[in-house]
């Protein structure tokens, strides 16, 4: 279990008083989309997602962003206690969503940049530090439930399925 | 790539701020160091920020051919750096929170697409040469 410093936990808490969640939230997700247009594969019902300017104006993009922003402020809310706090979204994205942990390694360091771009000269690297340690632990605690086990499961299904579809070939 | 390259004079500092980043976020990285003093501000820091700094210049100014461009620091890094190859994305990912802080708004998601893509494209190169 991560423990956060006294300072830390300052710097996160009031870098984060100053946040507008539903237009940074917004801005974040759109930026990981433009950024690494891998991560779109999971966003295919939002409609329209074929360029910058599509992509940051789209309203699903927004909302969703919001939505995710909303929830990093819980983590804020409770640094001394981010497992019990991101147990059910955890499962949510791992047994339901199947995201990649690494996409939430992306999502956390686009939210370093994005506050970087607000806070300007006010985001020291100490400020910083603090935010990574905490995008960190939060990427450490979505991926957790990707166990080594889980995935082994996956990977037999996902071989008795290739082997299910060559059946015919022979 | 360009514009956001412009500002000549303080490619040093910002490339300096930038490893001051990655030591504080990133502690793991400092043991590629142990000859340095590596307290914010420091001589070694800054001078290596230069270096560090002057090498991208030049990439910029090449980028369509980074592999020539960048072939000795590229023989560097294989044979006596031997960086692991994952501490280029913690620069990478510094480097752009530094100009995120300088350049406010003017770092565009597209700007900041590009410059990824860039950084990303020269840590490739660098690690080209490890096996």
């Amino acid at each position: 279990m991560v423990h956060f410093t006294a300072e830390e936990k300052t710097a996160i808490t009031t870098t984060w008083a100053k946040v507008n969640v539903e237009e940074t939230g917004g801005e974040a997700l759109g930026r990981l989309l433009v950024v690494y247009p891998w991560t779109q594969r999971f966003f295919d019902s939002f409609g329209n997602l074929s360029s910058a300017s599509a992509i940051l104006g789209n309203p699903k993009v927004k909302a969703h962003g919001k939505k995710v922003l909303t929830s990093f402020g819980d983590a804020v809310k409770n640094l001394d206690n981010l497992k019990a706090t991101f147990s059910k979204l955890s499962e949510l994205h791992c047994d339901k969503l199947h995201v990649d942990p690494e996409n939430f390694r992306l999502l956390g360091n686009i939210l370093v940049i994005c506050l970087a771009e607000h806070f300007g000269k006010e985001f020291t690297p100490e400020v910083q530090a603090a935010w990574q340690k905490l995008v960190i632990c939060l990427t450490e605690h979505f991926g957790k439930d990707f166990t080594p086990e889980i995935q082994a499961a996956w990977q037999k299904l996902e071989a008795d399925v290739a082997n299910a579809l060559a059946h015919k070939y022979l | 790539i360009r514009p956001g390259s412009d500002d000549i004079q303080h490619h040093g500092q910002k490339a300096g701020e930038a490893l001051t980043r990655t030591f504080l976020s990133f502690p793991t990285t400092k043991t590629y160091f142990p000859h340095f003093d590596l307290s914010p501000g420091s001589q070694d820091v800054k001078g290596h920020g230069q270096k560090v700094a002057d090498a991208l210049s030049q990439a910029v100014a090449n980028l369509d051919d980074l592999p020539g461009t960048l072939s000795k620091l590229s023989d560097l890094h294989a044979h006596k750096l031997r960086v692991d190859p994952v501490n280029f994305k913690l620069l990478s990912h510094c480097l752009i929170v530094t100009l995120a802080c300088h350049l406010s708004k003017d770092l565009t998601p597209e700007a900041h697409a590009s410059m990824d893509k860039f950084f990303a494209s020269v840590a490739t190169v660098l690690t080209s040469k490890y096996r």
